[in-house]
């Protein structure tokens, strides 16, 4: 496991003033997942956009975490249905090329 | 520079309670917040001024100074100038330009950010970059790796097997600087799959027609057909028909992310009708009309 790749969630709770249990709780409901380094609990690089995203919709806006879960989610289901729609626009100037 | 009326930006009246101050802008912030409208350049400036408007009325100096210069905010330096020249004010504020924007009026008015009291910083996130790349067909038959020149940045990004034209892909933090330690965007590269087989792809199935002759369409036989995984031999059913389909499991395109699971090949015979005879085929052809067939 490459170091580089984590950072520590003591120290990023440290850095944002935010209570460990949050991000603990993130993990639980999947928006997240917690990993193990020499013992102690990271997350990896790639994840920390989503990590600083709840951090500020909880402080910002007080949100809880079973918001931030239920936001998580429509938050994808919106990126996803842009990609389809992006997909089938794609598709149909394509069509209208060939006809 | 226009005159901002702050209430009107949070939907307070001007006696509003402070308490019905921070209930509104909440209910505002929530709703335009940049986290839950991602590349919503509209929202992005909404929420800016609920927040300027925010800090301005949460702060009861700051909510009184423009109480009370409301729209002659244009003249507070001259008021303040005086009030200096007279030895009891401090110039807290300065403004020079007039021609300037919505945020000039808020340091106009406060000479910057953190005039007085709790100092906030509103932090953003930066700009989302897109690009366009371009693969041929077969290139993403297998996941792989490029590296791309973004703003002068070399990324390294890995292009998933089985990526569709027109699919975007979403790489966090590699778009523009964020503003005041805010996040950085997001960089989105949109793929272009030029299609350089003689299939016809959907998904992970592909179409092609295949041309068999005659004789093998009539009596049946063998074919050997040529598919992105390798050269296959197809059993040709006696009495096929112009037109017919058949269905190779698993000959298709590789799945998106899924380097060994394939979609399927779908084949549509074309029976290739002789378009020159010699007088022999000719001959049997004759033989075969008197037969009735």
């Amino acid at each position: 496991m490459n170091s580089e790749m984590y950072i520590s969630i003591k120290t990023f709770c440290k850095i944002n003033r935010v209570d460990e249990s949050f991000v603990q709780v993130l993990n639980e409901y999947d928006i997240l997942t917690i990993e193990k380094q020499n013992k102690e609990a990271v997350v990896a690089l790639e994840a920390l956009p989503i990590l600083e995203k709840m951090v500020r919709l909880h402080k910002e806006l007080d949100i809880n975490p079973e918001g931030l879960h239920a936001i998580h989610q429509l938050l994808q289901q919106i990126y996803t249905l842009e990609q389809e729609v992006e997909l089938l626009q794609r598709k149909l100037r394509n069509l209208d090329f060939y006809r | 520079m226009d005159f901002i009326d702050y209430y009107k930006v949070l939907g307070v009246p001007k006696n509003a309670s402070a308490e019905a101050i921070k209930k509104s802008y909440r209910k505002l912030a929530r709703k335009y917040h940049p986290d839950l409208n991602p590349k919503n350049a509209e929202a992005e400036k909404k929420f800016k001024q609920i927040n300027e408007a925010h800090e301005v009325l949460s702060d009861p100096k700051k909510r009184k100074k423009y109480d009370e210069y409301g729209k002659d905010w244009q003249y507070a330096d001259e008021f303040e100038k005086a009030k200096r020249e007279r030895g009891r004010g401090q110039g807290a504020y300065t403004y020079t330009d007039q021609s300037r924007d919505f945020s000039d009026f808020f340091e106009a008015m406060f000479g910057g950010r953190g005039f007085s009291g709790r100092q906030r910083t509103v932090q953003f996130r930066g700009a989302d970059y897109n690009a366009e790349l371009q693969l041929q067909l077969t290139d993403v038959q297998t996941a792989q790796k490029q590296t791309l020149t973004i703003n002068g940045k070399k990324i390294r990004i890995a292009i998933p097997v089985g990526i569709e034209d027109g699919q975007t892909i979403k790489i966090k933090g590699y778009g523009g600087p964020g503003t005041n330690g805010g996040p950085s965007g997001d960089l989105y590269i949109t793929f272009a799959i030029v299609n350089n087989t003689d299939y016809k792809r959907d998904g992970a199935n592909l179409y092609k027609s295949v041309r068999i002759p005659l004789t093998i369409a009539v009596l049946g036989g063998e074919v050997k057909v040529d598919t992105l995984s390798g050269r296959v031999r197809l059993h040709i059913k006696p009495g096929t028909k112009n037109g017919a389909k058949v269905k190779l499991k698993g000959k298709g395109f590789p799945k998106y992310k899924r380097e060994t699971e394939r979609g399927d090949l779908f084949l549509t015979y074309q029976v290739d009708l002789p378009q020159t005879l010699t007088q022999e085929q000719k001959r049997l052809f004759e033989a075969l009309r008197k037969t009735n067939v």
